[in-house]
């Protein structure tokens, strides 16, 4: 189990990382993710 | 062990004393003794007369003193009992810590107080002496008399919890204190045993080991025991017969919850820290810089429809977006339908949100809910340049009137959700561990009177 745990925790460390470097909120239910435009429609883009 | 002064070799060092030999010699050619029994006339035959001092008669189980020559009857047994058969063969061989043993003994002894019995087995090798093998309720430990005497306090008085015994640097604490009476004998050995006799015993654990002291009328004669695995010794003495059946945690068992709760402690605490610099890091380094203020205005009770900020830069790394509306709403709402857009690819991030603020009195006093200001987080926006696009809606029952709002997108800002959640992540296994180790140390001292742990059964209730 120690061998698993040091793995386990390498991973969520790294993962903490590279989160904390890209500015990414590991769990967020609410996540708002980009969406390329579908046309014409809805709001005006520039 | 059960018996007086060790009649066989010495056994420790005993791989760096001269004279023993280093490469097991083959074993000697058996120098059998028979007799016929004084009890029932049985033919009796003793295997090693040398060291043998009493030999139970197979036929009538009664306990007969070979030293004596009129081979004196020292305990009878009426009739045999297939309660206590020995699962390792009377006579047989077997190969334990790099040296061949025969089984030439076998006991069964008893807790006078609480009538628990366990069975030990007499171990021979004429160059390396006497050595036994203990089991109880399935599980084993290889055992050895030792001529040092640990420091440890006298046995005559009844131990405190917690109570010590030091050897060789290490620390024994008391598991068990009683007396222990011979209850069934088979076999030969190398002192006078005589069924119902018995010995105050003092049992000290650091596992795997355990530290016995017992005293047979003046003398205090100690020995080492080391758990060993079951199947080596039904290996090792090729026994065709099943084992008995395992149950419990047995004083001896290896502490392996412990050692890996330990281990996984202190990496648990490594992480910790690594987390909590990273943390305080990545804090210092947001920079909470603020890329967009825009103020706009909206009716009350209306829609207002395409309102479009001024093109702001996100920076040259990819970051978060904090977007704060306030608008001045008392008792009325004001709500936000709007998507972040990237000016160069057209890429959309859409969101929502509400602002509302409500207050009042009643019998308690003043109340309030809500605020006039609402946050919202967008994750990992890539670098370039953006913009807003925004609906807005309102309600206010008490007037239709122009007010004002503002949205104000920041970048960059310290998320603390992800500290805590890898901190709640980093802290599962080693809960865990600790749970585990916890139940097998509880369960190993349940059948302690010492027991650290407290008595399950001795918590009270009140109502």
């Amino acid at each position: 189990m120690t061998r698993f745990y040091l793995v386990t925790g390498i991973l969520l460390c790294s993962l903490f990382v590279y989160a904390g470097m890209r500015g990414w909120k590991i769990i967020d239910p609410w996540a708002i993710s980009g969406a390329r435009p579908t046309g014409p429609g809805s709001h005006y883009h520039k | 062990m059960a018996g007086k002064e060790e009649a066989g070799k010495e056994e420790e060092e005993e791989a760096d004393t001269p004279d023993v030999p280093k490469k097991e010699p083959a074993p000697p050619k058996p120098q059998a003794k028979m007799f016929a029994c004084t009890a029932c006339g049985a033919s009796v035959t003793i295997k090693y007369p040398g060291a043998t001092m009493a030999v139970v008669c197979s036929s009538c189980n009664s306990t007969i003193d070979v030293t004596s020559e009129n081979y004196r009857i020292l305990s009878t047994y009426v009739g045999k009992t297939s309660l206590f058969k020995p699962s390792i063969p009377l006579g047989a061989r077997g190969k334990l810590k790099g040296k061949t043993w025969e089984v030439i003994g076998f006991l069964v002894r008893e807790d006078t107080a609480s009538k628990y019995f366990w069975s030990e087995y007499l171990l021979f090798n004429p160059y390396y002496g006497y050595r036994w093998l203990v089991e109880d309720k399935g599980h084993w430990n290889f055992v050895r008399t030792i001529k040092r005497k640990p420091d440890a306090k006298n046995i005559n008085q009844y131990p405190a919890k917690g109570q010590l015994a030091k050897l060789d640097g290490k620390n024994y604490q008391i598991y068990n204190y009683g007396t222990a009476a011979v209850k069934y004998v088979l076999g030969e050995f190398y002192w006078r045993v005589t069924v119902g006799s018995s010995n105050l015993a003092a049992d000290y654990i650091d596992p795997p080991q355990m530290l016995s002291a017992e005293k047979d009328g003046k003398e205090i004669v100690w020995s080492l025991a080391e758990y060993i695995d079951a199947k080596e010794i039904h290996k090792a003495f090729k026994v065709t017969d099943k084992f008995p059946y395992q149950s419990g945690v047995p004083a001896t068992k290896p502490p392996t919850e412990l050692k890996a709760c330990t281990q996984i402690g202190s990496l648990c605490a490594v992480f910790i820290i690594f987390l909590t610099c990273a943390q305080f890091y990545f804090t210092a380094k947001a920079s909470q810089q603020t890329v967009l203020q825009y103020d706009g205005t909206f009716i009350t009770n209306s829609k207002k429809a395409d309102i479009t900020t001024p093109v702001f830069s996100m920076g040259d790394e990819t970051t978060n977006a904090v977007i704060s509306i306030s608008a001045p709403v008392s008792n009325s709402w004001f709500y936000v339908s709007g998507e972040l857009v990237n000016d160069t690819d057209g890429t959309t991030y859409p969101f929502e949100k509400s602002v509302e603020y409500y207050s009042g009195t009643d019998s308690d006093g003043f109340w309030s809910e809500g605020s006039n200001t609402a946050q919202l987080g967008i994750s990992s926006i890539p670098p370039g340049k953006y913009y807003i696009n925004i609906d807005t809606e309102s309600g206010d029952f008490l007037q239709t009137r122009v007010q004002q709002f503002s949205i104000t997108v920041g970048r960059n800002y310290p998320i603390y959700d992800n500290y805590w959640w890898t901190l709640f992540g980093l802290c599962v296994i080693p809960l865990y561990s600790f749970a585990a180790m916890h139940s097998v140390e509880a369960a190993r001292w349940s059948n302690s009177d010492f027991s650290p742990y407290p008595d399950p059964e001795s918590y009270t209730e009140s109502y």
